[in-house]
């Protein structure tokens, strides 16, 4: 196959299509439910789930779970609420801050910025972020906290069991969203549909048991950029479509970008489609007009994450053996 | 402490840290980072580790592959740091 700097061209009807007829094989022929939950977040790839449940099992058969905490965009929610009100979508509104509170989850993260910036009291914004873009800086994935100040902003490295302790305590969220869906799934024998696009799902950007925490993943063989196809399509608001994609976790607006992948999903697709159909380094660097020793660079750290996260898509092991 | 002595440390560091299998470890010139040996949060760990131990800072933009992703290029990095 020809490498020419974009992703294949897709047949969107016909994705549309068969995507559509996979929910409703699964839900009703494979779970036997009565219907399917999906958590909207205000981003367009749970937008394009809901849509396409919708239109798998009705609209009588769909509840979408808007699930905010007082770290969320307030914009996320609006985004949700716009598109369960363009497409008649029945929504349940669930804070969960309350519970977040309860685990301890802000003040364990608190306590840690502090450590960092001990003038934090908790009001100002922050945000774990990586270095720069991959296409630019031969740098490692080192973690800092950026903190937002009167001053401007001011970044911080931290340490690896702080990040860990950082990362625990944020996919509390993501977590506690899951035993939402699944206490609402379970009340209306729904099945719960995730939203992981195709890059997360290899590159293990989504937290185990939680975003991943669900029954069915309709879009795990979609890259975002035919994700953001298939949603013009579909009709989801202007508003979903044009915002920067981002996971939505920490108090300071982060990008998918920034925090995890270092490359813009358009440029981030084309080199996992390429790395995928095994295109040369060289041909790649000729064709999109820059060094070979960058296309490599990306490709390690690519193959690096997915390596990494590997475990993210088992299931757990057990001793392989009959007994007695 | 003399080059061998700083590259000892490291990989001691490095085999009772990241290695959990019986193996010998990473050769001194194995790329940490291709073999899965360490990953962003162990980045993270040992530049922890070498700022504790061999009293040096080091600035973000020190952060390369060429500096710290191997132990013959981390013992480098810290003598051209000690120098």
């Amino acid at each position: 196959m020809k490498f020419q700097n974009t992703l294949p061209a897709l047949d969107v009807e016909k994705e549309i299509d068969l995507t559509v007829e996979f929910i409703r094989d699964q839900a009703i022929n494979r779970f036997r439910r009565d219907g399917i939950v999906v958590g909207i977040s205000g981003g367009i790839d749970s937008a394009v789930t809901a849509i396409l449940s919708q239109k798998a099992v009705g609209n009588d058969k769909l509840i979408t779970i808007i699930m905010p905490e007082k770290e969320s965009n307030p914009i996320s929610a609006e985004l949700a609420e716009e598109l369960a009100a363009k497409f008649g979508m029945k929504t349940i509104y669930r804070e969960i801050t309350p519970v977040l509170e309860a685990y301890g989850a802000y003040k364990m993260r608190d306590d840690i910025v502090r450590k960092y910036f001990p003038e934090f009291d908790g009001s100002q914004k922050w945000k774990l972020v990586q270095p720069g873009s991959l296409l630019e800086k031969d740098s490692l994935n080192v973690y800092s906290i950026k903190m937002e100040s009167e001053s401007g902003p001011a970044m911080k490295r931290i340490t690896g069991r702080d990040l860990r302790a950082i990362v625990g305590a944020t996919n509390l969220k993501h977590r506690t969203r899951m035993s939402v869906l699944y206490h609402v799934a379970e009340s209306e024998n729904y099945l719960v549909a995730g939203t992981t696009n195709l890059s997360e799902t290899l590159l293990g950007f989504y937290v185990k048991y939680g975003d991943g925490g669900v029954d069915i993943e309709p879009l795990s063989h979609l890259y975002k950029t035919y994700i953001y196809q298939l949603g013009r399509h579909l009709g989801v608001p202007e508003g979903i479509i044009n915002r920067s994609p981002s996971p939505d976790t920490f108090s300071s607006e982060t990008s998918d970008d920034e925090f995890f992948f270092r490359l813009p999903y358009d440029t981030l697709d084309v080199f996992m489609w390429a790395m995928r159909e095994n295109v040369p380094a060289d041909i790649i660097a000729e064709t999109m007009g820059i060094e070979p020793k960058k296309v490599n660079r990306i490709f390690g750290d690519l193959k690096r994450k997915e390596d990494s996260s590997y475990h993210f898509r088992e299931m757990p092991a057990g001793p392989n053996r009959r007994v007695p | 402490m003399n080059r061998e002595q700083v590259a000892e440390k490291v990989e001691e560091y490095i085999r009772k840290n990241f290695v959990f299998d019986d193996s010998a470890g990473p050769a001194r010139d194995d790329s940490l980072l291709d073999t899965g040996v360490i990953d962003s949060t162990g980045v993270l760990e040992l530049i922890s580790y070498i700022e504790g131990t061999f009293g040096i800072a080091i600035e973000d933009e020190e952060l390369t592959p060429d500096n710290l992703d191997s132990i013959d290029r981390i013992t480098g990095f810290i003598e051209s740091k000690r120098a």
